[in-house]
């Protein structure tokens, strides 16, 4: 029963004497906000579908796998590749989210002139990219560590995983490193090449001509003209997965060259796309 | 940390720049531009090309000027940017929207970027689109919407974090007649009832006269006049005298004329005493060596006066 008294529930706009947080706010905001643009979340069906089907991808063959060794649990090591094999399917994935979703990062904020914006607020050029390539690292790395690792839990749970505690938490912690350091590369790689355009369009394909023309070039040399191993440093597609292979003490291509090698190709590949945004947004202003 | 010139606060100033210069490869945009931008609605009065953008820019520490100090609210935006930036807003002149997001997402989102936290930014997201006159429209694809209702969400997210400060540029750009009074009127009342300080550019004289307590004007990168509206425009029987050099001395000059003369923020109000007025000072300036005319107007002119005198004194 009412009580009869008066109470102002909306007040309308109103001066904000409450507390204000300082810069991290602002990339923490913008981090969140990369993140649900990037999986379409109130946004149309149609921005949805690629994050989803890009997702998809990555995780299929885990919950198949999965769920067939649950239900039918002869012959788990039959089933089950190995798992550094499993992110040869991420990377299809990966390739996808890279080429087609990425560019959703960067492209619209310059051509639509958000960027002026954001500059006009508590963040710099440095830390507007910061919030941008964390939020395109956490998607991607939705993508390169959350299936093999469920992969590892679902046949560990059938007793087909690694031998023993030590082993297993080995093997979890190589997904850790093989997870950050494809999210990472890939992330910092499709950025910069958003960085070079507003269009998407452009972006994605930059993208796919790089990776693709790199690998197909680099295969060329190597396996058709018999070039040495070491020119596989120079296949930007590639690098991260031969050192992933490397991560798990199971070489399968390029066995010559140095797995400390393919990790300073792959600092020196993601260190210049880093490089690239740097010079791309250090002097970005009002102007579009 | 840099500190206000302490002369600033007597006149209550939000914004001072000393001797600002900003060039552009060969082209100068702001040449040795010292203003003060007082407490209220100031309009950044010039021609397209004067430099207000630029000096906008400086203003929120994005430019790096080559010349001069610059002071917004006691502190150089150029070192400390992201502190500044935090409580001012912006609505810039071009489009800077992102289509395929909903006003109140983008709105909430900006407010959280200036820092306001999320509980708080959702209801002020709400409570600005509602004062814009967005309220029924909030939930729509700012893609959706109207040249008159993307100038509003612009205002929107400009006013959303409670700047002590809100530069506008050009905010009726592309606004039919209705639509720019309503802007304007909203521009009044931010200023008037929600007490924040606000610096309008415009190139549009019937605007800033409408809305602003005082005008600062630009041409070809230089201030060319600006003060109090009421004093640039009321009618007074009055010259308004603005010179190279030492004023005080000037006045003594003139006052031993019998020319009623007092000083205010470096310039001269004369004493309208018939022509001979004009002609002691004429002959005041031509006898100095010490002074140039930089512009002399009769107060009580319209804007539109002293915005033309101020281009000729230029020219």
């Amino acid at each position: 029963m009412s009580t009869g008294e008066a109470r102002i529930v909306r007040q309308g706009f109103r001066g904000y004497n409450g507390p204000r947080r300082g810069p991290r706010s602002a990339i923490t905001s913008l981090f969140f906000n990369t993140m649900q643009r990037t999986l379409g979340a109130r946004r149309s069906v149609w921005a949805k579908l690629l994050p989803i089907l890009t997702i998809a991808i990555a995780f299929l063959p885990a919950v198949v796998i999965v769920g067939i060794i649950a239900l039918f649990p002869i012959g788990v090591e039959e089933i089950v590749p190995a798992f550094d094999e499993y992110y040869g399917l991420v990377g299809i994935s990966l390739l996808i989210f890279s080429a087609l979703v990425s560019p959703e990062v960067l492209c619209p904020d310059r051509r639509s002139g958000v960027i002026s914006l954001y500059l006009s607020s508590p963040l710099t050029p440095v830390t507007y990219l910061t919030g941008k390539a964390l939020g395109v690292f956490a998607v991607t790395g939705l993508i390169t560590l959350v299936p093999p690792l469920l992969l590892l839990f679902g046949v560990s749970m059938q007793g087909a995983g690694p031998d023993g505690f030590g082993n297993f938490m080995l093997t979890v912690s190589r997904m850790l490193a093989a997870g950050i350091i494809l999210s990472v590369y890939y992330g910092l790689i499709s950025l910069a090449i958003s960085s070079l355009t507003d269009r998407k369009a452009f972006a994605s394909a930059g993208m796919i001509m790089l990776l693709l023309a790199t690998q197909i070039s680099v295969g060329i040399l190597i396996n058709g003209l018999e070039m040495p191993e070491w020119l596989s440093l120079f296949d930007i597609f590639s690098v991260p997965f031969i050192l992933v292979q490397r991560i798990f003490d199971s070489p399968r291509e390029y066995a010559e060259v140095s797995a400390w090698l393919y990790a300073v190709a792959a600092l020196v590949w993601a260190g210049a796309a880093a490089g690239v945004l740097y010079l791309r947004y250090r002097r970005t202003g009002l102007s579009r | 940390m840099s500190d206000a010139p302490n002369d600033s606060e007597p006149y209550g100033a939000v914004v001072v720049t000393e001797n600002v210069t900003k060039k552009w490869g060969q082209t100068t945009a702001l040449a040795g531009v010292s203003v003060q931008f007082p407490k209220g609605i100031t309009g950044l009065l010039g021609e397209n090309g004067a430099g207000k953008t630029t000096l906008i820019g400086a203003l929120l520490g994005l430019h790096r000027v080559d010349e001069g100090t610059i002071h917004v609210l006691g502190k150089d935006p150029w070192t400390l940017g992201p502190e500044v930036r935090a409580i001012l807003g912006y609505s810039p002149e071009h489009d800077a929207l992102p289509p395929d997001q909903r006003a109140f997402d983008f709105v909430r989102h900006m407010a959280e970027v200036h820092g306001i936290p999320k509980r708080s930014a959702i209801s002020r997201a709400s409570d600005v689109l509602f004062l814009t006159g967005l309220g029924e429209e909030r939930f729509r694809p700012i893609g959706t919407m109207s040249t008159g209702q993307k100038q509003m969400v612009k205002l929107a997210q400009a006013i959303v974090h409670d700047p002590k400060l809100l530069l506008l540029d050009e905010p009726t750009n592309g606004l039919d007649p209705v639509q720019r009074d309503g802007m304007l009127n909203l521009i009044l009342q931010i200023g008037k009832e929600l007490g924040m300080d606000v610096i309008v550019s415009s190139h549009l004289i019937a605007e800033v006269e409408k809305i602003c307590d005082s005008v600062v004007i630009l041409d070809s990168g230089r201030r060319a006049g600006g003060g109090l509206l009421r004093d640039l425009t009321a009618p007074q029987d009055e010259l308004l005298l603005e010179v190279t050099g030492p004023a005080d001395s000037l006045a003594r000059t003139l006052r031993k004329s019998r020319l009623k003369v007092r000083v205010a923020d470096g310039r001269l109000l004369v004493g309208l005493d018939g022509d001979r007025t004009y002609d002691v000072i004429r002959d005041a300036l031509a006898s100095s060596s010490k002074h140039g005319l930089v512009r002399l107007v009769r107060k009580g002119a319209s804007l539109e006066d002293v915005f033309l005198s101020a281009g000729e004194a230029e020219s």
